[in-house]
């Protein structure tokens, strides 16, 4: 397969120094770090907009910024696209990967992108007219719209050209065949971030069963939506809990580690609640609280006096009479007590992604970094000239992804300088 | 809102110019942080010194301390007195790195606890357990072995990591006890969770306590603690043979000269702004890097990383291939009255002073606060009244009326309001008109009554939440100005309040906004509330 890919793609190999898989936070910042540092890249990306789960963040700015650090992802979307230096790959898939004299080579698929973003009026007809929901997304960045391919009726062996006889523009061109594509690079960068837990898993939470109890990820997305702004003063949403550690610490699934992250997001959706509701009842059930340093003032002290902390792990939550979910609770007495909330909210963990990237890269992306073992950036000598960067690396923050990638960046440079002085580092 | 030392200003000679980049770092902290710093930047080739990062002799500093006394200038030529003892040297440094260590102070106090042989703080017990010292004698048999680690629930998982190194030490030692008092367990660092259960299941027993934390008492010499087990309901008494308390981190004081170059009245301790617009190790005053502490980071890991994140920066600035800014304010010297405005408000110290202000190439990153504050309209982007605006508000005035008139006319910062616009620009009516600028701080009250007196209906001004500028508070003297032209302010010839109103227009119909480049809706639902408002004017 390898070399039917090669014998059609020869026109296309593209040459880059590095190559970095993943087009998330630290993905943009890696490429843009090495960037000032004059060394070319390419990024990666399924997903057809660059960003990666970062970039699906809510702000969680009360009346003042709370330093969540989402925002500054459009920052580093805008610096990446205005540079030469750095090419996007995006809506491509890794078909396979090797190791070659001079580096590395990655096969792979793109997926073209059937809207035209310049001739993209924004009008929104193709959305309208579109039967699959989901398919067509509208760009976060210019407001112009583009379709999600693996949502798209053809995608899935349907033949359907509603949005593109639709469009006024012309911007549609549906059929449009994938073409693959060559990269070699010198070094390899993982910015795969992180996969985030499966909360049916958990099934006592019941997840996917009970209607109210959603992830922190659907939290994000009800924010993002305006959800919580457009709730109309006849809705009578007064209480909300949040359930910490759901995906981490919890040596039974394999997962002995903190995700790190958890107790800063639920603080800050926490006091963004409040901030919208004022007179609404804020209940976190925590193992132990992990904040500290710089934040511990502004966020554990401020949520100390508007939430409810308990410590413990409710033991289930249930159905109640009245269709919202019951959470089974021990108190701070140690007395069980069953409590009813109008929304639950699960704080999934982080943990590693699997990235299907096939051959060399593939064996990579079964070790996990700092999700199991706790290991700090210890070079695996097999995998000389891969790297990891941001989430990929462990749980981090988004500016603490910034920061790994800036280091990621300098390693990669001291790599590069290394191989091209001729210095044998296998 | 100042307290700028603006005296050396003036003594300053003007010697700064923007060619110039001198391969020099001073570091500030003289422990293995900034050890590491420097190494690292010797090996760039950059000549580097470094002084202590104590701010006085008194504070137990040793005699061959150096002591920064002052420092004042801009990236590539930063001007510092140095002090030893009673001699002082002047010294020109490219760039600076502050990377004082943490202060470690026990929490004696806290607890109730004083400092006596058997109780030791987590840095002192810790050298004690690597020197292989023999621990203090045994009392019985079984040796017991308190660690009391925050009580308080703000300890940091760095001093945690402290206390499992030593709890992994101690497991030789037979017969031995070890007992953890905590509130909260701090195991956000990689890695910790896993040694941590595994030192419980070798036996070392924790409690978590949220009331009802255990209390000291001294009898004849020895402390004894009294607790309420959290999970039995029943009380216990132990007389441990040693007790271990943890620290409080802290930044340390930085030297007062560094404070003013920063602006840390707004975020006091740290040198580095609370806005996360501040990545990595960047302060709001460029060529002046924090490491570690001195920004809010404690862990050791994340401390080796600044290292590398100070050697990227300069390396930028060295290379010159910081994305090219191209608005950078000039000053009409025969304008210019003297009057410090600039100087005192510009948030990245980007302006010095000699016959007339003047702003440094290198240093400003633009936001045009300088612009808007300066009371003789001396300063402008490259002498050319439309590159204030990225996109719109034209000079032409006839072109401005055409545009403007019967429209919502939105100010929006480059950084926030106007990449959320983006994201939302097909979806608003069309009967906006948008002005961008690179900073919210650079928006003129002159700017908005142009709008109105160009025809707009209504004008928003939409820029960062409070805490997230750039430019530290672009957006808080935006704000101001937006209320003051909203509200008016007391004319003190006429004794009257001169704003919209006693124009005959509505304050309604001027807004400020807070936004971020990722709340759309909330522009949205602004756009339309204000479209609603003057609707019913």
């Amino acid at each position: 397969m390898a070399e039917a890919v090669d014998s059609m793609c020869e026109e296309k190999i593209m040459h880059k120094e590095v190559a970095i898989i993943g087009s998330g936070i630290a993905g943009l910042s890696l490429a843009h770090e090495l960037s000032c540092l004059g060394i070319g890249s390419a990024i990666i990306d399924r997903q057809a907009v660059a960003g990666g789960q970062a970039a699906g963040f809510a702000c969680k700015a009360t009346d003042s910024c709370q330093r969540c650090g989402a925002c500054i992802v459009h920052d580093y979307v805008s610096k990446v696209t205005i540079d030469d230096m750095i090419e996007p790959l995006l809506s491509c898939h890794i078909l396979d990967s090797s190791r070659t004299s001079a580096g590395f080579e990655l096969l792979l698929n793109e997926v073209p992108a059937r809207i035209d973003q310049a001739k993209c009026s924004g009008c929104g007809i193709c959305k309208k007219v579109c039967p699959s929901p989901g398919a067509i997304r509208i760009n976060p960045y210019t407001g112009s719209f583009f379709i999600e391919y693996s949502e798209c009726l053809l995608a899935r062996g349907f033949s359907c050209s509603v949005c593109e006889q639709a469009c006024f523009d012309d911007a549609i061109s549906i059929s449009s065949e994938s073409v693959p594509k060559k990269v070699e690079a010198l070094a390899i960068a993982i910015a795969t971030g992180f996969e985030p837990f499966d909360a049916t898993i958990k099934k006592r939470f019941g997840y996917g069963r009970i209607p109210g109890v959603i992830t922190s990820l659907d939290l994000e997305n009800l924010f993002r939506s305006g959800y919580f702004q457009n709730m109309g003063s006849e809705n009578s949403f007064s209480s909300i809990a949040f359930v910490q550690c759901v995906g981490s610490r919890d040596i039974k699934i394999g997962r002995n580690y903190c995700s790190r992250v958890c107790c800063g997001y639920a603080m800050r959706s926490a006091r963004l609640l409040k901030f919208m509701f004022p007179s609404i009842k804020v209940t976190m059930f925590f193992m132990d609280l992990q904040t500290f340093d710089r934040d511990f003032e502004d966020r554990v002290m401020a949520a100390s006096r508007e939430v409810d902390l308990i410590r413990g792990i409710p033991s289930e939550i249930k159905l109640g009479a009245s269709g919202k979910p019951e959470v089974v609770y021990n108190d701070n007495d140690d007395e069980v007590r069953v409590e009813e909330f109008d929304m639950v909210t699960l704080s999934v963990g982080m943990g590693p992604t699997t990235p299907h990237i096939g051959g060399y890269l593939g064996f990579i992306g079964a070790n996990s970094g700092n999700y199991g073992d706790g290991s700090f950036g210890n070079p695996d000598p097999t995998t000389t000239g891969v790297f990891r960067a941001g989430s990929a690396n462990g749980p981090r923050t988004i500016q603490e992804s910034i920061e790994h990638a800036a280091h990621v960046a300098c390693e990669i440079d001291r790599y590069l300088c290394k191989i091209k002085s001729g210095v044998d580092v296998e | 809102m100042n307290s700028r030392n603006t005296k050396s200003i003036f003594l300053n000679k003007p010697e700064f110019s923007d060619d110039r980049l001198d391969r020099s770092a001073l570091i500030i902290g003289d422990d293995w942080v900034g050890e590491e710093i420097a190494i690292r930047l010797s090996l760039m080739g950059l000549e580097v010194t470094l002084v202590s990062g104590l701010t006085d002799y008194e504070n137990h500093g040793s005699e061959t301390d150096l002591l920064l006394d002052s420092l004042d200038g801009r990236v590539g030529q930063f001007r510092a007195t140095i002090v030893k003892q009673d001699q002082s040297l002047n010294k020109d440094f490219g760039f600076v790195v502050a990377a004082q260590s943490a202060i470690k102070e026990a929490r004696f106090n806290a607890y109730g606890l004083k400092k006596v042989p058997r109780v030791f703080s987590i840095s002192e017990f810790e050298q004690l357990v690597e020197k292989g010292d023999p621990l203090p004698e045994r009392k019985n048999e079984w040796y017991h072995a308190a660690f009391i680690d925050d009580l308080t629930g703000d300890s940091s998982p760095e001093t945690f990591r402290q206390f499992l190194a030593v709890l992994e030490r101690l497991k030789a030692i037979e017969k031995l006890q070890p007992y953890v008092f905590t509130r909260y367990l701090k195991v956000a660092g990689f890695g910790l969770e896993k040694r941590y259960r595994e030192l419980r299941r070798q036996g070392v027993i924790f409690f978590k306590f949220d009331d009802g934390a255990p209390t000291f008492k001294n009898e004849s010499g020895l402390w004894k603690i009294c607790f309420t087990d959290p999970l039995l309901k029943r009380d216990f008494e132990l007389t441990p043979d040693i007790i271990v308390v943890d620290e409080k981190l802290s930044p340390q004081t930085p030297p007062g000269c560094l404070n003013r170059l920063v602006w840390s009245e707004i975020s006091t301790p740290y040198l580095q702004s609370e806005s996360p617009r501040f990545t990595g190790v960047l302060t709001s005053r460029v060529g002046l890097f924090a490491v570690g502490p001195s920004r809010g980071v404690f862990d050791r890991n994340m401390i080796l990383q600044d290292v590398d994140g100070v050697e990227l920066e300069i390396r930028k600035i060295l290379a010159k291939t910081m994305p090219a800014l191209g608005r950078i304010p000039v000053v009409d010297k025969s304008k210019c009255a003297f009057c410090l405005t600039c100087v005192r408000l510009c948030p990245h110290g980007a302006i010095t002073f000699f016959d007339r202000a003047e702003i440094s190439k290198s240093s400003c990153l633009g936001c045009g606060i300088c612009i808007a504050e300066c009371p003789m309209k001396a300063i402008s982007y490259v002498n050319n009244p439309e590159n204030h605006f990225i996109v719109g508000l034209h000079h032409d005035e006839s072109k401005i009326l055409s545009e403007y008139t019967g429209k919502i006319a939105l100010f929006l910062c480059s950084r926030s309001a106007a990449q959320a616009f983006k994201s939302i620009q097909f979806i608003v009516d069309e009967d906006v008109v948008v002005v961008e600028v690179n900073c919210a701080g650079s928006i003129e009250s002159h700017h908005i009554l142009k709008a109105f007196k160009s025809g707009a209906k209504a004008v928003l001004v939409g820029g960062c939440f409070r805490g997230n500028c750039a430019s530290v508070y672009g957006n808080i003297l935006c704000e101001n100005r937006v209320d003051l032209v909203g509200s008016g302010f007391e004319n003190p010839v006429s004794e009257k309040k001169q704003g919209l109103s006693s124009l005959g227009i509505n304050p309604e119909r001027i807004r400020f906004v807070p936004t971020a480049s990722n709340t759309p809706n909330i522009l949205l639902k602004a756009i339309s509330d204000i479209k609603r408002k003057i609707k019913g004017l």
